[in-house]
């Protein structure tokens, strides 16, 4: 990384931009078409879509600026930065503000002008943070801030530059230059870079002569300086562009893409990406003319030409499903549903009335199902188990205690059962909200992740034993609430566990001791050996003993029908502590799973789990 | 045999496996599994607790005499004998696993052939005569005041430490310290972490040698300069390596290739391509992320990689040997068996009743 680089070059950007020239027009150019355009970024290819949301987000903190689509937003600030760059962009809150000495502000905006200046005040403690961050000590937090903003602004800037090569500089060509083929103006850089070595020749020539001061410079010399400048003002700033990663590199064994400017600057052109080159220039002056079948006819050729080189790593039809996934953002829809049928159950519970109970049914399973196709979708798109992240696995274990649910519920109709799993689905949806990071959920996976059999079964296993782990403590919440506080039974009185909340522990039982020893058969394969003590194995462990404890303690007369179910209601907390809690440690073969942030959350609900239960054992010890 | 005994030790085995995780973030996972997992006592200050071991053996006795005095084998539980009896397989597949396991990496650097892997984390006490190697004393076993028997002269441990930091020595303290470790001290220090990056090291002095080479030395694990002497033509070099596994067989690295995702140096894989000979015999055959060797007892699992100063890339391979690895196999698969039996029999118990 190379800080000093990247705040000049976006300097001179912006100087760049503010010339004459690079002025577009005011125009709304349709952008669903390019928004799914293939792009490499985060070692996938992924839609322009994504692409934009996921930059947006960083940047913004949200997937839309100011009413504008991430789409649009990208679109603008790639081919017309001229608009863009004084788009007060950066979200930066009042602890960031305080750390990067920005004078504080309503609304917490700032502009990439205003966040490079007070990045420049920061580069001796950024550069001693990367000096530890490569010798891998712990960085502070602000120490990490420090680097994530400095990643931002270059991120930014190469977003904004991104299309520099294409964009319109407008420059009268002077005569000596025309005289050698050169067009009377030069639109764009691709134009002018053809005769850069002659304007460097002819530049030279001129300051040898008369000097740097360009006061002395005739007409024509002045003319040639400008060129001189804007050209080398460009290709300075797009050396370093390596983000907007649109075009196959086709000497590349490994999927590889490149930016545009990695093909002017870094040789990384072929003639069969020429015309694809040459194509998104033209998008870009399409774009800029606010020419609107140009600009759709352009991108159409665009796909023509991906299609005609056949590239192996993309897949048209995946794109548009990423696409109408990012847009319909399902998830968010069988919340929804999943939220209503919770609302119509806790109605069924106060008023009795049966046609709430049809209605939670519909909204459940409706929910259910978007929250199938979910899966289904992200199967498609990633071709792969849809539970190698902490997100995804939340969504599953949120659909498939759901269905347990129904399964248990068409077993034995109790509406309790319904409510359980409508619970824990509505929970672990929510949940699924602040560990996504981000608008961009799809990713790929970690190297030892990276099988298809074990994901499907170790992980997959494990996963489900949660689910019936969470629906069995969800079901004893409800019988411990039901017993307490609406039946007033005493301890003694409690009637036995019931067979439908037996059969979710034994069977939860079942697929965590399998899932764990699973998950020890995979150890043995890929790191020779089949239990080493690893927070996330313990986890696991800790989850089993604790069943196996709660049925045989009951078995043996140990544990009294109270106590099993406030142990089944506390499985929650022991599961969130295996799911979650370890993930805390950041030790161990599975610390890539390590997730900052959780602590405050996981350590609010042990406590708000255990004041429940304690409630629960108050008002039956108590009656 | 009582249910009492497993109503106790299961929770307690549950808080043991929950302080020795959290101690992890503290003291890394190999000394978190000595001192909680692997200890027949758990030292509390002075108080002497049940360590993981202890609680286990307690528990499989417990298990053991349940399952041969007290199970019947009717269809109702089956389910339950079938799966106490994986868990019992599962825990002597543990014991064994623990006394017969042997773990090493094996580096390979690209065209050589290497037969030799090296310890990741035990390590011995070598004493070298003329390049060749006179004793091998494991680490474990060296402690302060110890005397190394079968030498020309008398070497007397005067420190060991498993994990070493080392700082300037003071000179009023350099008399009698030969070489580096006239300016150079290795200090006792905890264990790192991760325990394969402890430095291991030792003081040891050296008398009725020369004049000139009686006195105090130090050495540590790769270090560069371990100290020698000469003594009646002969040359003594005194080193700490990790202990040394040798296969018999060789291997060869032909291609080692990490693959990246595109664009990113996130991993995606890695493959070594390799050549094994055995005798006469010789096969090729590509060890992958998930995707081991196994022969002749051995298994060789794709672990690393590192770059080498003139960058070419050397694939780092663990050698497992471990005559207990089938007993967890054998465990997942009965314990699965049980449960589901156990399963089917508590659904079915509804739709009898109903």
């Amino acid at each position: 990384m190379r800080p000093f680089c990247s705040i000049l070059a976006g300097i001179v950007l912006i100087l760049g931009l503010l010339m004459p020239g690079a002025q577009a027009k005011d125009t709304m150019i349709p952008v669903e078409e390019f928004a799914t355009l293939p792009i490499l970024s985060e070692g996938r290819v992924m839609p322009v879509d994504s692409f934009a949301r996921h930059y947006l987000y960083a940047f913004s903190g949200e997937d839309t600026y100011e009413g504008e689509s991430a789409a649009d937003w990208l679109a603008r600030t790639v081919f017309d930065p001229a608009s863009a760059v004084n788009d007060k962009i950066f979200s930066v809150s009042q602890k960031d503000q305080r750390l990067l000495g920005l004078n504080a502000r309503q609304g917490n905006r700032y502009d990439f002008a205003e966040i490079s200046a007070a990045l420049a005040g920061t580069l001796g403690d950024f550069q001693k943070a990367l000096q530890k961050q490569a010798e891998e000590k712990g960085l502070g937090d602000d120490e990490e801030r420090l680097i994530t903003w400095h990643e931002r602004a270059r991120d930014y800037a190469q977003i904004l530059r991104a299309m520099s090569f294409a964009i319109p500089i407008n420059l009268d060509v002077p005569s000596r230059l025309q005289e050698i083929g050169a067009p009377a103006t030069f639109e764009n850089y691709a134009q002018a870079q053809r005769f850069a070595k002659d304007i460097e020749t002819m530049m030279r020539g001129v300051v040898e002569e008369k000097g740097a001061d360009w006061k002395n410079f005739s007409a024509e010399e002045q003319k040639l300086a400008a060129i001189s400048f804007q050209v080398s003002a460009l290709r300075e700033g797009g050396q370093s562009e390596t983000l907007f990663k649109v075009i196959p590199d086709i000497w590349s064994d490994t999927g590889n893409w490149v930016s545009p400017w990695q093909i002017y600057t870094g040789g990384a052109g072929a003639p069969q990406t020429s015309t694809l080159l040459s194509q998104w220039a033209l998008l870009a002056n399409e774009y800029v003319r606010g020419n609107t079948q140009g600009w759709t006819e352009t991108i159409t050729a665009i796909k023509g030409e991906l299609e005609r080189l056949d590239y192996p790593n993309y897949d048209t039809a995946r794109l548009r499903m990423e696409k109408t996934y990012n847009l319909l953002q399902p998830v968010k829809i069988a919340s929804g549903l999943l939220l209503l049928s919770f609302l119509a159950m806790m109605g069924l519970y106060s008023l009795g009335k049966n046609y709430l109970l049809r209605a939670g049914q519909a909204f459940f399973v409706s929910g259910l199902g978007i929250l199938g196709l979910v899966l289904a979708a992200r199967i498609y798109i990633q071709a792969r188990a849809p539970v190698g992240t902490l997100y995804e696995s939340l969504l599953f274990v949120a659909f498939i205690s759901g269905i347990f649910a129904l399964a248990l519920y068409a077993y034995r109709r109790e509406a309790a059962i319904l409510a359980a799993g409508i619970f824990v689905a509505l929970f672990l949806c929510g949940l699924s909200f602040p560990t996504a990071d981000g608008p961009q959920t799809l990713t790929v996976l970690e190297a030892v992740l990276n099988t298809q059999f074990w994901l499907m079964t170790h992980v997959i296993c494990i996963t489900i034993g949660y689910g019936w782990c969470l629906l069995a403590a969800a079901l004893a919440h409800e019988r411990l609430y039901r017993f307490g506080f609406r039946e007033n039974l005493s301890a003694k009185a409690l009637p036995p566990l019931g067979r439908p909340l037996k059969l979710t522990l034994v069977t939860a039982l079942l697929f965590t001791a399998v899932g764990t020893a699973l998950g020890g058969v995979w150890a043995d394969q890929s790191w020779g050996r089949f239990w080493g003590w690893d927070p996330k194995e313990n986890g696991a462990l800790l989850i089993v003993l604790w069943i196996a404890w709660l049925l045989h303690g009951r078995l043996s007369g140990h544990i009294s029908r109270f106590f099993m179910l406030a142990g089944t209601a506390a499985l929650s907390i022991i599961v969130a502590l295996a799911w979650f809690g370890v993930n805390l440690l950041n030790v161990g073969l599975h610390s890539y799973g390590f997730t900052s942030g959780l602590a405050g959350g996981l350590f609010a609900f042990i406590f708000i789990e255990l004041c429940i239960i304690s409630a629960f054992a108050y008002k039956i010890f108590k009656a | 045999m009582s249910p009492a005994i497993l109503f106790w030790a299961l929770p307690y085995l549950m808080m043991l496996l929950l302080i020795g995780t959290l101690a992890q973030a503290e003291i890394g996972i190999y000394e978190a599994q000595n001192r909680f997992f692997s200890s027949l006592i758990l030292w509390v200050g002075p108080i002497p607790l049940p360590g993981g071991l202890a609680v286990s053996a307690l528990i499989f006795l417990n298990l053991l005499a349940k399952f041969i005095f007290d199970s019947p084998w009717s269809l109702k539980k089956t389910g339950i004998n079938l799966t106490h009896l994986g868990v019992l397989v599962l825990l002597i597949g543990g014991v064994l696993s623990t006394m017969t396991r042997q773990e090493a990496a094996l580096s390979l650097p690209n065209g050589e052939a290497v037969r030799q892997a090296s310890s990741y984390i035990e390590a011995d006490f070598l004493v070298r005569k003329n390049g060749d190697i006179l004793k091998t004393l494991p680490f474990e076993d060296l402690s302060a005041g110890q005397k190394i028997e079968g030498l020309p002269f008398d070497v007397t441990m005067q420190m060991v430490c498993e994990n070493c930091d080392i700082v300037m020595r003071p000179e009023n303290e350099s008399q009698a310290w030969r070489g580096p470790s006239a300016s150079m001290k290795l200090v006792p220090s905890k264990s790192e972490k991760q325990a394969e990056e402890n430095l291991q090291g030792v003081a040891f002095e050296i008398d009725r040698a020369n004049d000139a080479d009686n006195g105090k030395y130090q050495t540590f694990s790769f270090f560069p300069q371990p100290p020698e002497i000469e003594y009646e033509g002969d040359i003594y070099q005194f080193t700490v390596e990790r202990r040394a596994l040798t296969l018999p067989f060789e291997v060869r690295l032909n291609a080692f290739a990490p693959e990246f995702y595109p664009g990113t140096n996130k991993a995606r894989s890695y493959h070594s391509d390799i050549t094994v000979t055995d005798g006469n015999t010789s096969f090729e055959a590509r060890i992958a992320m998930n995707e081991p060797l196994r022969f002749k007892g051995f298994t060789l699992y794709q672990t690393s990689y590192f770059q080498n100063a003139d960058g070419s890339l050397t694939s780092v391979l663990s050698v497992v040997k471990n005559k207990g690895r089938i007993f967890p196999y054998l465990a997942t698969g009965i314990i699965l068996a049980g449960l589901l039996f156990h399963v089917i029999i508590t659904g079915m118990k509804k739709k009898e009743r109903s």
